[in-house]
């Protein structure tokens, strides 16, 4: 009785049959690389920004256990020396931060008190060393990392300005440190916290008391303090910054999962292909003896190695490309979240990991239908080509069903009301899947129609060509498929983006009521804004100016922005989604607020409701009168009269300035009207006209979607080579036919015609196909993704270019994935193909 | 030399459904084949030649009927177990050769040896025998499309024979090959299958073939019968 199998010879011949089929093993290759390589590069951006935010919240917080943090102004700078007298909590250091520009580049300066950094054990810059303390000391001396340092062409004792509340003082850079890890300081300054004071001209204040306490100093510090200052877990606070962008991460990271799914279709047309390619081989080794569990094992074990070489170059393109990608994900994070620079491409072992495993899993999931397939090919002597296509068909109505019930339960989970994010996403792949499953179908159906459409027309290379597709559904209907999903991507990403754009433009139409906008280009002192608003007063031109403070505000949500706002007419110039029976009245009154739409989605807060902002006399509620549309950001609003918020926060300051003109006077007219009055100080202030906001704005907004265009053409190319792969697999099933075809006098040029003619329906299918799909997608990304990520709701456009575009891409892509199968149809041998079993 | 049967059917149904229809291919067909002995199969195209062979072979099952190779009841054997059977005791040559592309010649020799668990050394060695015995050891590195039609027959003989195996089956042997070289093939199989006391059975149209084995039986309407006398076809 034979022992066990030894297969190294099967293994060889496998490996020969890769070495001889080259193409071939390049396009599973290619498949598996280019879906690992999305998942890596995404994977690895956006681990490169979460952890450039980690490291730089812990280059300036580090172990720190608690905070204290104030109002509008800040802390006053005693409360730190009553702390550490009074309470006797010595594990203290008070902070001063800001942002500065040096040399055209945004720099975080902070400023710190090197004595009492050491007393909560935070030496990110070995400030325990006696000469750097001497350093910091010296008026005007700054320290910068050694990378920073020569990224600005520094060098030590060398003299230098910094733009800081509209003026340019002179600093020099008496210290340099090597960080151990460079990328965590690279874009900040540190200072001593009385020049920090002083540069930022906040004398007298603190930002924040870091603290390293236990329970009970954390129970006195509580009783203990002002009303106006609060105490935070260190922990809570940074995770709150965090949450702000993981849904921009979620999202990028189902765009690359979805590529994944459409290359999982890829690899499983290329590994078909090689079974189909040697279906009589594995005929042959039926009939010696080897059994269906080994040829199913030999199918998986190839996926296995060339998928382990193509996720290992998956690895090294992610890499490549994440390096690409960080820079958008940074770009996009700056604009949309809060200031944050990621110079180091931080190689993730764990992101490397999962996509190596990933890479592996769906290849061994999508080589599992063609090992199925291989194991179940008889041994030569009965073995029959049609028997797997009439398998497939007789498949048919099953895939129906099981797209149907996916369908059905991804329609379900949509519609689920205050479902998570997650639960979007699983709706989004059911909805995918279920649609993906009832495709070959619906390329049945579709194909006999235009046969009959055609039935009078005396093409018979059109109908041959048609036939092919329904009678080749397993390889065409996959190609479809997969081409399908891709250009529905693009349907319904587009759709979204379109509509978003729609949205904000008009939005921004709607809540830009002023026609000059003016802001501090830094910190400058209140007096400032206040004097240019005097400035302003009485200006020919001008009908009136509204001040504005925009801060952020403690809240029973963590910190969240608020808005206080003089308004002197009945439009608020903020469109309302919702409000209570009079909310303009009572808003104006400062009865009640307004809070933005995220805040209110994600917090389930809605008119009626309140909301629990620390003011300078501690936690107080405000009844929210109404829920207004806010694109600014996903983190949430809150917006009050400017009374209301003088009387609470006692806080008079301003941020930004609102000219409206007089009727008639036009926006250049006002705006220079307006820099005129400004005068002198102009340099210490953006004024801006309510035209260039809005371009400004619509810039921000097509920037942060050039990482939405990349990851669309990835997919495409994954798409175009599946459509690729699915027609060499139908070229080579017909390899006979098309042998029959020339034998009886068809030229190369019609065999060529035919496929072109064939390939072009395939696009043309899955272009018709993808609008239906992508349009539920755009839904199901408008009305439940975004909704649930960011919280906000967008008015559904319908853009035709899309549409025109996605038909175009699905036929291009088609069509150039056809032409090689073409040219290889074209010139095969009759003879050669003849001699075919 | 004493004889016992080494294949025994009984009585063999074999129905194929084709167009929603059904076709009877073997009709009771009943066979007794001694062990070392040389059967030729004769019928017309579609008289069930093949099946029988699949049949014989455990490649197919029989719907009604009893197929007992060597002892062994086919009928009652698992999917799993007719592969091992096959594995072990059946030696297939084909019109076609149906060589493995991607092996050497030596390699799909040794392919059938590794299958039946010989050791490396065993394998080498059977591999090289095999190779001279079919006056091939020249070319025993060189791949099947680098061969003419009867070297790959030859290589489809020593592969069949290598593991020694009982029953040796043999469909349209020489169908692709000239009269000479089919001659050639044909007599060393004969030789290399006696030398090895195994038994033979040839699927052919050839007269000339048919001529040269122990009986031959007749294949029509499904049933077999023993040919005597001058051929039809």
């Amino acid at each position: 009785m034979p022992g066990s199998l030894p297969i190294s010879l099967l293994q060889r011949s496998s490996l020969r049959f890769m070495a001889h089929h080259k193409r071939q093993s390049w396009l599973t290759f290619t498949g598996i690389m280019l879906g690992v390589t999305m998942v890596v590069a995404v994977d690895l951006a956006n681990s490169s920004a979460r952890r450039a935010f980690a490291l730089s919240l812990t280059s300036v917080a580090g172990n720190v256990t608690h905070q204290i943090v104030g109002g509008p102004l800040g802390i006053d700078e005693h409360v730190y020396s009553r702390i550490r007298t009074e309470l006797a909590i010595r594990n203290s250091a008070p902070m001063v931060t800001g942002v500065v520009r040096i040399k055209g580049q945004n720099f975080r300066l902070i400023g710190s008190d090197p004595i009492s950094e050491a007393t909560i054990g935070r030496h990110v810059l070995g400030l325990h060393r006696g000469e750097l303390k001497e350093a910091l000391l010296n008026p005007n001396a700054v320290v910068l990392s050694e990378r920073g340092a020569n990224r600005l062409e520094l060098s030590l004792n060398q003299t230098f300005s910094l733009q800081v509340t509209g003026r340019e003082p002179e600093v020099k850079l008496v210290a340099t440190f090597a960080a151990d890890n460079p990328a965590a300081t690279e874009g900040l300054i540190f200072t001593d916290i009385a020049n920090a004071q002083t540069l930022l001209q906040r004398w007298g204040r603190l930002d924040r008391i870091d603290l390293v306490i236990d329970r009970d100093d954390q129970l006195r510090l509580e009783a203990w303090l002002p009303d106006e200052l609060k105490l935070v877990e260190s922990d809570s606070r940074n995770q709150s910054m965090q949450q702000m962008s993981d849904a921009f991460h979620i999202n990028l990271t189902a765009m690359s999962l979805l590529a994944l799914l459409v290359a999982t279709l890829l690899i499983y047309n290329t590994m078909t292909l090689s079974v189909i390619q040697r279906r009589r081989t594995l005929g042959i080794y039926r009939t010696l003896g080897v059994s269906r569990g080994e040829i199913f094992n030999l199918v998986l074990s190839e996926s296995l190695a060339l998928a382990v070489i193509a996720s290992a170059a998956g690895l090294v393109a992610g890499l490549l490309l994440g390096q690409l990608l960080v820079q958008l994900v940074t770009r996009t994070i700056n604009d949309l979240y809060f200031s944050l620079h990621v110079s180091a491409f931080l190689i993730d072992p764990w992101s490397l990991l999962k996509g190596f495993s990933l890479g592996i899993v769906m290849t061994l999931i999508s080589a599992f239908l063609p090992a199925w397939e291989a194991n179940r090919t008889e041994p030569i002597a009965v073995q029959q080509r049609s028997a797997l296509e009439e398998q497939w068909r007789s498949r048919l109505p099953f895939f129906v069903t099981v797209g149907l019930v996916f369908l059905l339960l991804g329609m379900l989970l949509v519609n689920r009301e205050h479902g998570s994010l997650l639960e979007g996403f699983a709706a989004l792949t059911m909805i995918v899947m279920g649609f993906c499953l009832v495709i070959p179908s619906i390329v049945v159906v579709l194909s006999r129609a235009t046969i009959l459409v055609i039935a009078p027309l005396p093409y018979q290379i059109v109908r041959i060509a048609i036939r092919g597709i329904s009678s080749g559904i397993s390889r065409t209907g996959l190609a479809v498929a997969a081409l399908t999903v891709a250009v529905s991507v693009t349907v319904g990403v587009g759709i979204m983006v379109g509509s978003f754009r729609h949205t904000v433009a008009v939005w921004l139409d709607q809540a830009l009521v002023g026609d000059v906008y003016i802001s501090p280009t830094g910190l400058v002192s209140d007096d400032a804004l206040r004097r240019v608003k005097q400035q302003l007063t009485g200006v020919d031109g001008i009908k009136h100016v509204v001040g504005s403070r925009v801060l952020n505000a403690e809240s029973e949500f963590g910190p969240l922005r608020l808005m206080a706002r003089t308004l002197t007419d009945v439009d608020t110039g903020m469109p309302m989604k919702e409000a209570v029976p009079g909310a303009e009245q009572l808003f104006l009154e400062g009865q009640g607020v307004l809070v933005s739409e995220p805040l209110a989605y994600h917090r389930q807060r809605g008119p009626g409701d309140t909301i629990s902002l620390h003011t300078s006399e501690g936690p107080r509620q405000f009844p929210i009168v109404g829920v207004y549309f806010d694109y600014t950001s996903s983190q949430g609003m809150v917006v009050m009269q400017h009374e209301l918020y003088r009387h609470w926060w006692s806080d008079d300051s301003l941020t930004g300035l609102t000219v409206v003109g007089k009727q008639g006077v036009t926006a250049d007219k006002l705006l220079s009207e307006t820099r005129r009055a400004i005068g002198l100080d102009l340099e210490h202030f953006t004024v801006i006209s309510n035209g260039e906001i809005r371009q400004v704005a619509l810039s921000v907004f097509d920037r942060t979607f050039v990482i939405t265009d990349v990851m669309r053409l990835l997919a495409i190319l994954v798409a175009a080579v599946s459509v690729l792969s699915a027609l060499i697999a139908l070229q080579l099933e017909r390899t006979r036919e098309f042998g029959i075809l020339r034998a009886t006098g068809m030229t190369p040029g019609q065999i060529r015609l035919m496929i072109i003619v064939q390939t072009l329906l395939i696009g043309l299918f899955a272009g018709l196909l993808a609008i239906p799909l992508g349009l539920l997608m755009a839904e199901v990304l408008i009305e439940v993704i975004n909704r649930r990520a960011f919280g906000w709701s967008m008015q559904q456009t319908l853009p035709v270019d899309v549409l025109i575009q996605a038909m175009v891409l699905a036929l291009g892509s088609a069509f150039l994935a056809g032409l090689y199968p073409a040219h290889k149809a074209a010139t095969i041998s009759p003879s050669m193909a003849l001699r075919e079993e | 030399m004493a004889r016992s049967e080494y294949i025994l059917l009984d009585d063999v149904h074999r129905t194929y459904q084709e167009a929603g229809r059904s076709h009877a291919v073997l009709k009771g067909l009943s066979l007794a084949m001694n062990s070392g002995e040389i059967i030729a199969l004769l019928g017309r195209s579609g008289s069930g030649k093949s099946t029988l062979l699949n049949v014989i072979s455990g490649i197919d099952k029989p719907d009604q009927g009893q197929v007992v190779v060597n002892g062994i009841d086919l009928t009652a054997l698992s999917e799993r177990e007719l592969t091992l059977f096959r594995r072990e005791h059946i030696g297939f040559i084909y019109q076609f050769f149906n060589l493995i592309p991607t092996l050497t010649a030596r390699e799909n020799i040794a392919l059938v040896l590794e299958l039946n668990g010989y050791s490396p050394t065993a394998v080498r060695e059977i591999s090289q025998t095999m190779l001279a015995a079919v006056d091939l050891s020249q070319a025993a590195d060189r791949f099947p499309d680098r061969m003419s039609g009867g070297e790959q027959q030859r290589v489809a003989i020593a592969r069949a024979l290598a593991h020694s195996p009982g029953l040796v089956l043999a469909d349209e042997l020489t169908g692709t090959l000239d009269a000479e070289t089919g001659q050639l093939v044909l007599k060393l199989l004969q030789k290399l299958v006696s030398d090895q006391g195994g038994t033979l059975l040839l699927v052919t149209h050839s007269l000339a073939v048919a001529k040269t084995a122990d009986r031959v039986l007749t294949l029509e309407d499904g049933q077999l019968a023993e040919q005597e006398g001058s051929f039809a076809w």
